[in-house]
């Protein structure tokens, strides 16, 4: 028989828990005393309570107003907080007459003047430190060396000095994933520690007085209340000291600026939707190169996918509501089933099984063919004051929405790849979709992460094909459909004009009947009278684009692309310390790296720290920072007025790996492999004017024109 | 000008501070 091996890690936790409960015992004798007190005082007000309420006689005497009595160790820790209404609000003036006391005030600038005293001389032993560090600095970047690589002697050592200490931090990280991962003992742990501080005997405590109020109305036993509260929370005030307090408090200030940064960032999120939501079905946004155009119509549609899908979630909880009483749930499964056997695989094919079941039920009406559906007591109809609606109107419009909702891959159909993360939760029952931008962790997301849908354009043709029998020809019927560089791809009727023929054997921008395809799009897509696509492309010009489609169309004007801003508050101090750290750095580093090959430790040590706040500052602006752009929207007839928006790109959201900017690279990738010259052999001018031979080397059709006719001259 | 607006942040977060001292300072001498 094998021995199953124990971790030695629980060992440790097992010490530790020790630790905790002698502590318990030593520096925390009251905390059992307390608890026993507010058990009490719970039975008693329960007891009170009922007896109250049900008009019982009684002669219970309810313990929750009186002051803690039972301790361990002979007295009771004192607060400075009165105990009574009448002495709270003498001690509330005389905090005012004190806190305008000038003597108070003198004395806390003195107290905080030797503060910073204690400040000042650390600064005063710190300044030679800097003072040497500068002067090492300079004398060893004034020797240049080519030692590529090779690290300095004191830097040797000061690796070997520090190996031990790479191994004690990646085993207190390990034992920290160990702990996180191992529920047992955090919940042990947190247990005795909500016991040592009172934290469990406060949340009785405040059961029993809310017990006792309801039926008593004491308004005098409030301030008791939070008396008692003062004193019970003295003891973790009083056991944790001011630098850990300190250390709190700037976590818990940091994690308020976060939370404040991420509601802006989800309140920006909002307002872009409400933008999204106000252009039509087809719309082209347009900007001149560098105005972030294919950013923002990627990010435009990320947030369509999402309102599509939200879309959808609204409208099944409004059919649900239509038959409250129906097995929904019975309909899903059955759903999910069929589109596992791929016989069901797009919304006609839903409508048909839909058919196919209604035409079971209407020759054999039991309860088994509608779903399990108890029709003969709810009824088949729905009457909503415009029209009465079938039961199974009803079924076939949630089972499309169900199918619309439910679908795994993404709802975007692009060309260009775009990288979409929201997760499906599924505990068999009803699923639901998790799309926040904006807490996804960065080192996960290609485990969830799944991308947008190959475009094949002759879906999009309603005349002519590219390849005539393609199979994908007709699968389109809902989702964000995402062009970008559209005018490249339509062309205008100047650009098409030379090369198409209407009646050419191969399809071409005039014969496929896409701008057809583009009227009559929203027809395939209604579902419950909301129309489940949306076509959003980009352009440099809107004149590219031809008139037929171009006026179908929103166009979008990007007019400013602004600089990065930060959504998170009170980083002023990070700015300073980011600004005055790399400013400091970026000179010194780059005037080692031309004179030396060699690694110093003096470079390691304020690289390790430049790097560092480079770091943070770069993490935090990656989460909480944001573009604004301003839009400008008109018709795509281009005869309407303008109306000035604007839109946010929020790094997070759209920068996280969501697409390529060089969506077309791979082209010239391929382009320049081709070519068996670079730059650096290209030939260059020789003087700041230009030969003739120089200039016919350019190959331009200015200066072949300008030969050409220099020809003729001499020649006539 | 980005720079002097994030002194003038400074200052005066370090101004709430001192004003948020003197309220627990002059509640710890009550």
């Amino acid at each position: 028989m094998t021995k199953r091996r124990v971790n030695y890690r629980h060992y440790i936790c097992a010490a530790i828990t020790v630790g905790f409960i002698l502590l318990t015992v030593f520096a925390f004798p009251n905390a059992l005393a307390r608890l026993i007190e507010s058990v009490r005082d719970f039975s008693l007000s329960i007891a009170y309570y009922f007896c109250e309420l049900c008009g019982i006689q009684h002669s219970i005497t309810p313990t929750v107003t009186t002051l803690p009595e039972l301790t361990f160790t002979g007295s009771l820790p004192s607060t400075g907080v009165a105990d009574t209404w009448s002495g709270a609000k003498s001690d509330f003036v005389e905090y005012w007459r004190l806190w305008v006391n000038i003597n108070n005030f003198t004395a806390y600038n003195a107290r905080l003047g030797s503060g910073l005293y204690i400040l000042l001389y650390i600064l005063l032993f710190a300044l030679p430190v800097v003072l040497v560090i500068v002067l090492a600095v300079k004398l060893t970047t004034n020797k240049p060396n080519n030692a590529y690589n090779r690290d300095s002697v004191p830097l040797k050592a000061f690796k070997t000095l520090t190996k031990p200490y790479k191994a004690v931090k990646q085993w207190c990280i390990d034992f920290y994933g160990f702990v996180r991962d191992c529920k047992a003992w955090r919940i042990v742990w947190l247990i005795i520690w909500l016991f040592n501080f009172n934290v469990i005997t406060i949340i009785i405590e405040f059961i029993a007085f809310y017990f006792y109020f309801t039926v008593s109305f004491d308004v005098n036993g409030i301030w008791r209340q939070i008396h008692k509260l003062f004193l019970d929370l003295s003891v973790p005030f009083k056991f944790i000291p001011v630098w850990v307090w300190v250390i709190i408090g700037l976590v818990l200030f940091d994690k308020f600026r976060k939370n404040i940064a991420l509601s802006r960032l989800r309140h920006m999120e909002l307002r872009n939707r409400g933008f999204i939501n106000a252009r039509p079905i087809v719309y082209m946004v347009c900007g001149t190169m560098g105005k972030k155009k294919t950013t923002a119509i990627t990010d435009m549609a990320l947030s369509q996918e999402v309102m599509l899908r939200d879309k959808a979630l609204e409208k099944l909880l409004e059919t649900d509501l239509q038959f409250p009483y129906f097995p929904y749930v019975n309909l899903e499964n059955e759903l999910k089933r069929v589109m596992r056997f791929h016989h069901v695989y797009n919304l006609a094919t839903v409508q048909k099984w839909v058919e196919k079941k209604f035409r079971r039920w209407y020759y054999n009406r039991t309860k088994q063919h509608i779903f399990g559906y108890d029709y003969e007591r709810y009824g088949l109809s729905y009457n909503d004051e415009l029209q009465v609606i079938n039961v199974w109107q009803a079924i076939a419009a949630y089972a499309q929405l169900y199918f619309i909702y439910i679908i795994k891959s993404s709802l975007m159909i692009s060309n260009y790849s775009i990288r979409t993360d929201a997760i499906l939760s599924d505990l068999g029952n009803f699923p639901l979709w998790n799309t926040d931008f904006f807490g996804r962790d960065s080192r996960l997301i290609d485990s969830f992460s799944r991308h947008s849908h190959i475009i094949d354009f002759d879906a999009l043709r309603l005349g002519k094909k590219v390849i005539e029998n393609n199979p994908q020809k007709d699968f389109f019927e809902f989702g964000v459909t995402v062009i970008t560089e559209v005018g490249k791809e339509r062309g205008n009727m100047l650009t098409t004009k030379a090369r198409n023929k209407k009646d050419s054997e191969t399809a071409n921008q005039d014969n496929d009947l896409f701008n057809s395809w583009l009227k009559m799009i929203r027809h395939s897509a209604t579902v419950a009278n909301f129309p489940f696509v949306k076509v959003i492309t980009d352009e440099q010009r809107a004149e590219s684009l031809g008139a037929d489609a171009r006026c179908l169309a929103e166009i979008v004007h990007i007019t400013d692309s602004g600089e990065l801003k930060l959504a998170m508050p009170f980083f002023s101090l990070g700015e300073l310390l980011h600004a005055f750290v790399m400013g400091k750095f970026k000179s010194t580093y780059l005037n080692y790296r031309f004179i030396h090959g060699d690694n110093t430790l003096l470079m390691y040590l304020l690289k390790s720290i430049a790097a560092k706040v480079e770091h943070y500052y770069k993490h935090i602006y990656n989460r909480f920072g944001f573009v604004t752009l301003g839009v400008q929207v008109e018709q795509g007839t281009q005869d309407g007025a303008v109306e000035n928006n604007t839109y946010y790109l929020m790094s997070k959201k759209i920068y996280s790996k969501r697409f390529s900017t060089d969506c077309f690279s791979e082209y010239f990738a391929d382009k320049a492999l081709r070519s068996p010259v670079g730059l650096d052999d290209i030939p260059e001018y020789d003087t700041e004017k230009a030969t003739f031979a120089e200039m016919q080397q350019q190959n331009s059709y200015f200066i072949i024109d300008l030969t050409k006719s220099e020809i003729q001259e001499v020649q006539s | 000008m980005k720079i002097f607006k994030h002194i003038m942040f400074v200052v005066i977060g370090l101004a709430a501070l001192w004003l948020i001292g003197y309220f627990i300072y002059t509640a710890v001498q009550l």
